[in-house]
This record gives structure tokens, sequence and C-alpha cells, in this order.
């Protein structure tokens, strides 16, 4: 049978974490013993570490890792790779703050076959207009600098086939801050067959955001630069990963 | 060890398991030292061997948590100016012996001339009583190892002096990665503020003047009203001046400690050689340990899973085999009977005494309340600021050690937190309230800079060089408690250290 691994990153989400680790846990747990939930610990300061160790006893396909604090985009791409390690079949992220509804998810795995990957679409965001004008803002970007349409690039609900996701994961450069926003770029650019499914993103469910507008607007900043060099390379054929990147 | 300090022209990448790995053999190559030097083989190697084996595993679970995630990188035109800097303080601040040192200096040096000059275990004679040298050897023994070497107590002093610059260079990059300090421009505030911070003694000194008779202030970085009253809490600048020994390792340790709090399966391992470095800053190092052991058990309601934690396999075996040791070892200095003004004591406050305790809080309170808004969920800035609270009411050594040293480790996190709020608050109102309160602090530390700086002689040092502390080892002399009943085993029969585990000396 084939197995999924669920990569969840999480930085202090211990109002939230017991809740989405427990419902994320049924999905797996439904697909047998060798798919695996695995939320990373992004060195978080509150007590996220010690409540998923926990938590970890009771449920039994929940994997634990813990690293030095990297930020959103690092913590998913050492989610990737830990995934890609273990001989995942697919790999599904999510995030931990609850925004996604798991039972969407099995939309998503009835048709894998079909597709390298399949990307959730947040038609209505209902998380505040300042987040709804930075995936709009993001959306203008991406066609100026690569011209490719991309519906919602950065969405926290996506579903890969192994092999294409180790393909493109070896393309990310280190350490990038959008990281699911590369690859969905990736993916595109070298038109993949990929599927934009719509799904519902709700409020955070618990906790505080980490991720404020100044940092967005720097991220971003940074993001167009890297985007811009990303695209050159493209073009030039020149890995990605091999050039230069400030971080 | 490319891949770890990758070196470039122009900046060095520092990552985590890079700077541990570095650290860790700082910190226990000179507990190795030790093990090798003054005890008996059989006992030394296979403690050594399952030393080693529990470091490489700790090393491993280290690297795969860590490795290859966001590394810090210092430029050239911050790493060399800091390399610079480090060497300065290390000269004027007499590390190495070129310059004045400090009137502590005469124990430290002493230590270091007999660990030279003597064979190890080190035993002294003295008018019929025997006693072993018993103390922190931690900063000494790897620099007195050097020095037999050469066969010259010069060379353990300049050896001495290199190794706490090298110490304090692993300290400041440990505070540049808990600080997230990733640029040039936080690099130089991060090492700015931890140079010169301090509590605002200078607060305390005018109100102490206004409210207390007879407080003698002004002239020291002590808060002393008598011989019940003396309080300290040192800044960062005066630690490295009177006691680098005491403060340069559990300051490291502390920097690991503070990314990696909940890896309590390792508590033992990371925490324990502080002990051979520093007793009161490693008590210290126990509040945070215990208060956050009993923060995991009460967030995770399983008691099964925190005894697994506790009683980790690293846990287990570091504490029998050096935990056992190092007990064994202080156990026949702790055990001595001591008088009374040198041994652990409550302070009372009754009456008016009462404004001495007010008056030396008052030196922390401001950071207490400036650092309250960003941090009132941080269990550091909690634990750091109860011990701070309470330790006034504590009193340990002729000259209160017990306070000024166990506050070590508070006021870093202290510190930590103030970079912290210095370099990332938004409020432009609270930043600048917390650099003013900086700046008042940091008037004890610049004034011990420029005693440092405008006091540079060495003539103090000749004398030092001949300090042994041969001359205090004997219970029935005339001597300060502090050199009688500070350095010393008496009573070697009795002691299980030296009946089973030491060397024995030459004569037996």
């Amino acid at each position: 049978m084939e197995n999924l691994y669920i990569i969840i990153p999480a930085y202090n989400e211990e109002a939230n974490i017991a809740k989405v680790a427990t419902e994320w846990h049924e999905i797996v747990k439904k697909l047998g013993n060798d798919s695996k939930l695995v939320i990373i610990n992004d060195g978080s300061k509150d007590s996220t570490l010690p409540i998923l160790e926990n938590l970890q006893e009771q449920l039994t396909n929940l994997v634990v890792l813990n690293k030095a604090n990297g930020g959103h985009g690092d913590t998913i791409l050492y989610g990737y790779k830990y995934a890609i390690d273990h001989h995942a079949d697919y790999v599904f992220q999510t995030d931990s703050d609850g925004q996604t509804l798991p039972k969407e998810f099995w939309g998503f795995w009835e048709e894998r076959k079909n597709y390298n990957a399949i990307i959730g679409y947040r038609k209505n965001r209902e998380d505040g207009i300042s987040r709804v004008l930075v995936t709009k803002v993001l959306k203008l970007v991406l066609f100026g600098i690569f011209h490719l349409n991309i519906t919602d690039a950065n969405t926290p609900f996506r579903l890969i086939e192994r092999e294409t996701l180790k393909k493109y994961y070896a393309m990310i450069p280190e350490h990038f801050n959008l990281s699911n926003v590369m690859l969905t770029v990736l993916l595109m650019h070298n038109k993949e067959k990929v599927e934009f499914k719509e799904i519902t993103f709700r409020p955070r469910q618990g906790g505080k955001n980490s991720i404020n507008l100044k940092k967005i607007t720097k991220i971003g900043v940074q993001a167009i630069k890297d985007f811009r060099t990303i695209n050159r390379n493209l073009k030039s054929g020149v890995k990605i990963n091999e050039a230069n990147f400030e971080h | 060890m490319k891949q770890i300090l990758n070196i470039k022209i122009d900046k060095i990448r520092i990552n985590g398991t890079g700077f541990f790995l570095c650290a860790i053999v700082y910190i226990y190559i000179s507990i190795f030292v030790f093990l090798i030097g003054w005890m008996k083989y059989i006992i030394s190697i296979p403690t050594s061997i399952i030393l080693l084996i529990a470091i490489y595993q700790y090393y491993k679970k280290f690297k795969k948590n860590l490795e290859d995630v966001q590394p810090i990188y210092i430029s050239m035109k911050v790493f060399l100016p800091l390399c610079f800097m480090v060497i300065l303080l290390g000269w004027i601040l007499g590390w190495t012996g070129f310059a004045n040192q400090a009137l502590d200096y005469p124990k430290h040096n002493a230590i270091l001339s007999d660990l030279t000059n003597k064979p190890w275990p080190v035993y002294y004679e003295n008018n019929g009583e025997t006693s072993m040298l018993t103390y922190y050897l931690g900063q000494y023994i790897v620099p007195s190892l050097i020095g037999k070497l050469f066969s010259s107590v010069n060379v353990a002093m300049l050896a001495n002096g290199i190794w706490a610059m090298l110490g304090l260079l692993l300290a400041v990059l440990g505070i540049f990665k808990v600080t997230k300090a990733d640029n040039s421009k936080k690099q130089i505030v991060a090492l700015g503020i931890t140079l010169f911070f301090s509590t605002c003694l200078v607060l305390s000194r005018v109100l102490g003047k206004l409210v207390i008779t007879n407080l003698p202030i002004g002239t020291e970085h002590w808060f002393m009203l008598n011989n019940t009253y003396k309080l300290q809490y040192s800044s960062n600048f005066v630690l490295l001046r009177w006691v680098f020994p005491q403060c340069i390792v559990p300051w490291i340790i502390f920097t690991i400690f503070y990314d990696n709090k909940w890896d309590i399966e390792h508590y033992v391992i990371l925490g324990l050689p502080m002990l051979f470095y520093a007793s009161f800053s490693f008590i210290g190092m126990l509040c945070f340990l215990f208060i956050m052991v009993i923060i995991y058990g009460v967030k995770t309601k399983n008691i099964k899973l925190l005894l697994k934690k506790i009683f980790s396999l690293s846990n287990i075996i570091v504490g029998l085999t050096l935990g056992g040791i190092l007990l064994l070892y202080f156990l026949g200095n702790v055990l001595t009977e001591k008088p009374e003004d040198i041994s652990l004591q409550m302070v009372e406050y009754s009456g008016s005494n009462i404004l001495v305790y007010i008056c030396f809080i008052l030196s922390v309170l401001p950071y207490t309340f400036l650092l309250f808004k960003r941090n009132k969920k941080n269990p550091f800035y909690w634990i750091a600021t109860v011990i701070l609270l309470i330790l006034p009411f504590f009193r340990m050594g002729l000259y209160n050690d017990f306070c000024m040293r166990v506050s070590i480790l508070p006021l870093l996190v202290y510190t930590i937190l103030s970079i912290d709020s210095i370099l990332y608050e938004k409020s432009k109102i609270c930043k600048g309230i917390i650099i003013v309160i900086f700046l008042i602090g940091a008037i004890t530390p610049i004034e011990e800079l420029y005693t440092s700086v405008t006091n540079m002689s060495v003539e103090f040092l000749a004398g030092n060089y001949k300090y042994s502390l041969q001359a205090g080892a004997n219970r029935s002399l005339e001597l300060n408690n502090d050199v009688k009943y500070n350095y010393y085993t008496y009573d070697l029969e009795d002691s299980i250290f030296y009946q089973y585990l030491a060397k024995k000396r030459m004569s037996e």
C-alpha cells in the first residue's frame, strides 16, 4: 500500500498543536502504519515541544522532529527532506495553526494518481484582508517575473508525489524562506501535471501568528530579488540552488 | 572541520553543530585532563571512555537536529575586531599576566602555579598537616598542563590567558546564536551589551545614600552596609576582570541550554561540567534545570515520560561517573567543619535594614519591569527574576561570593533578553527606555574598565608568581578563613576520593 508523510512545521503553537496533531494523525492512521505524521518543532520558545513529545506516546504514527529555529520555509524543506529520505510515496504539507480542514484531504488523496501535485486554492481566505492582499500581490509578482499565472502559490495544503518532490526539492535553494512558492513555480514552469483544488481556509484557531506584515514585507522584498535571480537562472539553465542567494 | 567552520574570505559561517562541537570540546577537555592527571588509571581510563561515548551520542543527536539549519554568518569586518577585542581584554584584565591584575588574582596565580610546579594530584605538607588541593580547577588545568610541558609558570600564565580568550570568544558566539544576531549591526549591538551589561547599581547608590545612614558607597561595585550586608550583582565586565574562571564556561554552557531547554535527557552531560568550573554558578544552573523539569511535567502531565527523560541513559551514566567523581572530590572540602562566617547563612532584613534590600533590588527592578512585556511567557525571565529577588536573603563566604556568583546566569538571561529587546522591540519608546537603563547600568563596568586601563602596571605580578597555596595549608595557622578552608581537603584518610580514586603522594 502507498504510504503518506504529512509534514507540519510548528513554531510557538502550544495553543493549537495538540488538536492539530490529533486530527491529522487520524488521516495517517487510516492509511496504515507506514504512513507518518511528521511535525517539526522549529525551535519554539514555548511548550510546543513538550506537548508534542507527550502526544508521541499516544499517537503511534506521529514523528516529532526538533530543530533550531530557521523559519517556516526552511522547516518545510527540512520536513520534505525527511520524507524523501524515509521513502514516502506521497508527501502532504500543511500548517500547524489549524486553518485547514483535515477532512478535505481525502478529495486530494483520491485524485493523487492523476497529477504530480495537487495544491489547495484559498478562494475565500477567512484570515484577514491583509493576508488576502499578500496572496494577490504574490500572484502579480510571480506573473511579472515568471510570466506564470498561479492561482495560489503558497497554500499550505498540498499533496505531491515522491519523485516529483525529490526532483524539485533538489533545486530549491537551502534555507529558502518561500520554499512552497518556489516549489509551485518550479512545478508550473516545468509544466508538471498540477491541479489547484479549492479548500476552506479558516482563521487561525489559537495562539498568535508569528509573521506580521512588517516581516512579510521584508520577506517579500528579499523574495523578489531571489525570484529574479532564479528566473534568470531558469532561462540560462544554471542550477538555481547553486546560485548565490542572500539570506 | 571545513564543513563545520567553513572559512571564506569575507565571512565565517558558524552552524549550530560547529558551535556545539567547539563548545563541548572546550568544556570537556579540562575534565579529561583532570581525570587522567589526578586519578588512578584503572578508574580514569574507563570513565573517560564512557564519557567520550556519551559525548559522541550527544553530538550525534545535536547534529541530527541542527545540521545545516540557519547558520550565523560573521563578517570578517566583525570577526577580526572581535578577536582583537578579546585579546585586548585578556591583556588589560591581566589574564595573561602582562598587565595589572585584580586583587583576586593571587588566588588564580597560586592555583596555576601549584598546578604547574607540583606533581598531580597537588598535595601540601605544612607543619604536620597534609592536604590536597580541592578547588574548581576547570579553568586552570589545561593551561597548567601546558606550563608543565615547558616547566614554566610564565607559559602557564600565557596559556591561561589564551585559554580564557578562546572561551570568551565561544561565549560571545553563543550569545550571537541565541539572540539571532545574524548581521554585522546586530552583532556589534549584542557584543556591546554583553560587555557592558550591568544592573543599575548607580540607582541603588543614589537611593542608598539618601535613605541609609553610614552606607559606604561610590568606590566599589559592592552594595555593602556592614559585615552582614554584602551584596553584589556583578556586571559582566566585572566578572571578566575578577572571576573569569567562574563565568566564561557557565556562559558557554548556558547559551547551549537556552536553545535546548527541553532536552532533559542531556541535562547532566551539559550542566554537570559547570561544577568543575564554578560551584556557585552551578547552583544557579541547577535552579534553571529544576524549574524547566517541573514546567515540562506540568505541560505534559505525563510523569512516566518525564521520568523517562530524567533517568535517560545519558543522565544516569554521566551522573554516576563524572557526577560521582566530582562529588567525592569536592566533598573532601565541603564536609570540612568550617567557621560560621564562611558557611551558608540566611540574612535577615529586620527593621530599617529592609532598606538595604530595597535599595539593592532597585538595581535589578528597572530591567525586570522593562523586560516583562516581551517575556511574560518566557520561563527563563521568571526563573532569573525570582533568583535575583531572593538571593540577597542568603550569604556564604567571607565576601558573600554566593550572592554574586549564583547571580551570574540569571544576569546572563537579563543580558540576552536586553539584547533581544534592543534588537527586536517594535515600540521605539520601550526600546529607548531600555537603552537608557542599559547606559545607566553601564556606568559600573565603565568605572571598572577605567580602573583597568589606568592601572596597567605589572609590579603586583612579581609577588603573585611566588604565591602558592602551600603557606595556607594548615588549619592551626592564624590565617584568613577564606584561605584556610576553601582550597584544601584535610583529613585525607577520611576522604573516599583520596583513599580510592586519586593517585597517591609520591612518598607512599
